[in-house]
């Protein structure tokens, strides 16, 4: 895709995180969106974690595709490439933070091991080899998709609080109705983007 | 030659990531000591980056930890004074609010990175890391094997009726441990028996029942809340279990026993058939000795052939039928499967035994 160099980062940003969001409209991620949703604080801790993993991985593999997998005709490889890096950063970050900043550590918790095998990360470095974008705008799509994400996530572990409180029919259970939940959150974001592109 | 190429890069790439990985983790490990102060006594030095469990059982204190330091049997549970890492999601599931408050954690969770102020129960403070030979092993009934050990060295185990011991037991890649009840007479310090259940696929009753005499193995304790005092072994005693929860049940008959039965004793024993029952015969002959020890054996499901002619039906509706004298000054120690251990309490309650004088040991396989 050619265009895609051209598109300015602030739209790249808008659009990863609001109007192409990772969860809403790839429908990447969505095991720990239902799962960690349930309380807002632990949904924030696995937003930041998710934001920053994406953000390192990202770079890393943009790095590993266009210096190592790329000049070798290896691209078919970058599936157990970017698994791999995602694996041992995971791992590096876990040790760096425990290691400087216990507290940080302590907030992420059980969350940085999980996501490893989150497939929004995974799916992002794929987006951003797929499309062609640059390191720079690579960047901005990861961290604009990261905090889609958390947004995401946050939303709807504010909506659930509600749902403790009010009857749920019964048989929409836990899942029904994050499920819900979460495909009106999408229509929402949709509406934003048109907002913006004047298309109404 | 292109495939080879190809492989020989993933395995390249592969073994980079290992060695930045193992060599982080060797650079970025926290090294030095710290002050580990237990009960207000003096410092002593810990190595930092280890969670508190080993770091403990490193300045001679064993606490019981049934799951193997996982943080799911809560029974490592401690007050952190000063000098705590922040409480983890896992300590959340297990420790109540007020609990955590009150600054109760579990060891196997608390992560030592600066000096560090505890507050160990006394309870838990007696118990020693031993070593142990099998003298013994008896086969008692269908996969139950009674098991004598002798205490090596000068070691002694202290140890009330009722408490129990942990195994500690090493897998190429980690050090199991399990708990177990002690089943024979407090009054022997130097040796100690465990019946033990074979469990299909089970790790460390597997390795007990395979032991040969002669073969040593490692123990930490006594542990455990559930135990006879002094005081309650002048009252009438209830106790109940459920298959080889007789295990600490045993150990407290034979405490009254040496003191020739001195109040009415009951022991409900329930079992799935004959050959799950143990020590029936022996128990037979001391309720014939003893006209204070009633024997009260139960199958919920006993085979054809068995030919047995006592009581049917689970345990609890055996001690529902029972009339038992001056119930209200008794103390009940039941030991058996959770569910139970339940509706054992609760017939014992709908008897008129207040509830603070039943005595419960969960037995359930981790």
């Amino acid at each position: 895709m050619e265009n895609a160099i051209q598109i300015p980062l602030l739209t790249l940003l808008f659009s990863a995180a609001i109007s192409e969001n990772v969860a809403l409209y790839y429908f990447l991620g969505i095991c720990p969106l239902i799962s960690i949703s349930a309380d807002l604080k632990a949904s924030f801790n696995m937003g930041l974690t998710v934001s920053l993993v994406m953000l390192i991985t990202t770079a890393a593999n943009w790095a590993i595709y266009h210096l190592l997998l790329q000049p070798m005709e290896l691209e078919y490889l970058q599936l157990l490439f970017f698994v791999l890096i995602i694996a041992a950063t995971v791992q590096l970050l876990e040790l760096f933070l425990d290691r400087f900043f216990p507290s940080i550590y302590e907030v992420f918790g059980i969350f940085l091991p999980l996501i490893t095998v989150n497939c929004a990360i995974l799916g992002v470095s794929m987006f951003a080899v797929l499309r062609e974008y640059s390191l720079i705008q690579s960047l901005v799509f990861a961290a604009g998709s990261g905090m889609g994400w958390c947004l995401v996530i946050c939303i709807i572990a504010s909506v659930r609080r509600r749902i403790n409180i009010d009857a749920v029919p019964v048989h929409l259970g836990k899942t029904g109705i994050t499920m819900l939940i979460a495909a009106v959150i999408a229509l929402a974001f949709s509406g934003v983007s048109e907002l913006m592109s004047g298309g109404f | 030659m292109q495939a080879l190429l190809v492989i020989l890069i993933i395995n390249a790439f592969v073994l980079i990531l290992c060695a930045l990985v193992a060599f982080s983790g060797q650079l970025l490990r926290q090294s030095g000591d710290a002050d580990l102060v237990v009960n207000k006594e003096s410092a002593r030095k810990v190595g930092c980056g280890q969670s508190l469990l080993p770091a403990l059982a490193e300045a001679g204190i064993f606490l019981p930890a049934a799951c193997g330091g996982k943080g799911t049997c809560g029974r490592c549970e401690i007050k952190v004074i000063a000098g705590g890492s922040s409480v983890t999601p896992m300590e959340t599931i297990i420790l109540e609010p007020q609990r955590l408050q009150s600054l109760a954690r579990l060891a196997c969770q608390v992560k030592v990175r600066q000096n560090i102020e505890v507050e160990v129960p006394a309870g838990l403070l007696a118990a020693k890391f031993l070593w142990a030979r099998l003298e013994s092993a008896q086969v008692v009934a269908e996969e139950i094997k009674t098991l004598q050990f002798n205490i090596e060295d000068d070691g002694e185990l202290d140890f009330k009726p009722g408490q129990y011991i942990q195994i500690f037991y090493q897998m190429p890649w980690e050090r199991v441990l399990r708990a177990y009840s002690i089943s024979s007479s407090a009054s022997t310090k130097k040796s100690f028996s465990l019946d033990i259940q074979r469990i299909s696929g089970g790790l460390v009753s597997n390795y007990l029942h395979q032991l040969q005499p002669g073969d040593q193995i490692e123990v930490s304790g006594p542990f455990g809340e559930m135990y006879l005092t002094d005081e309650q072994a002048n009252c009438p005693i209830i106790l109940v279990a459920g298959g080889v929860g007789l295990a600490p049940l045993r150990a407290i008959l034979e405490k009254l026993r040496e003191l020739n039965f001195p109040q009415p004793v009951w022991l409900f024993h329930g079992a799935r058939s004959r050959k799950n029952l143990y020590c029936e015969k022996y128990f037979h002959e001391l309720a014939q000795r003893y006209a204070s020890f009633k024997y009260l054996p139960a199958l919920s499901n006993p085979m054809l052939e068995e030919g047995w002619v006592g009581s049917r039906g689970l345990i609890h509706e055996l001690l529902e039928q029972q009339t038992l004298t001056g119930v209200s000054e008794a103390v009940a120690f039941v030991c058996g499967p959770s569910p139970m251990m339940q509706a054992v309490t609760k017939v014992l309650v709908a008897k008129g035994l207040a509830s603070d004088r039943i005595l419960t040991d969960p037995f359930d396989f981790s």
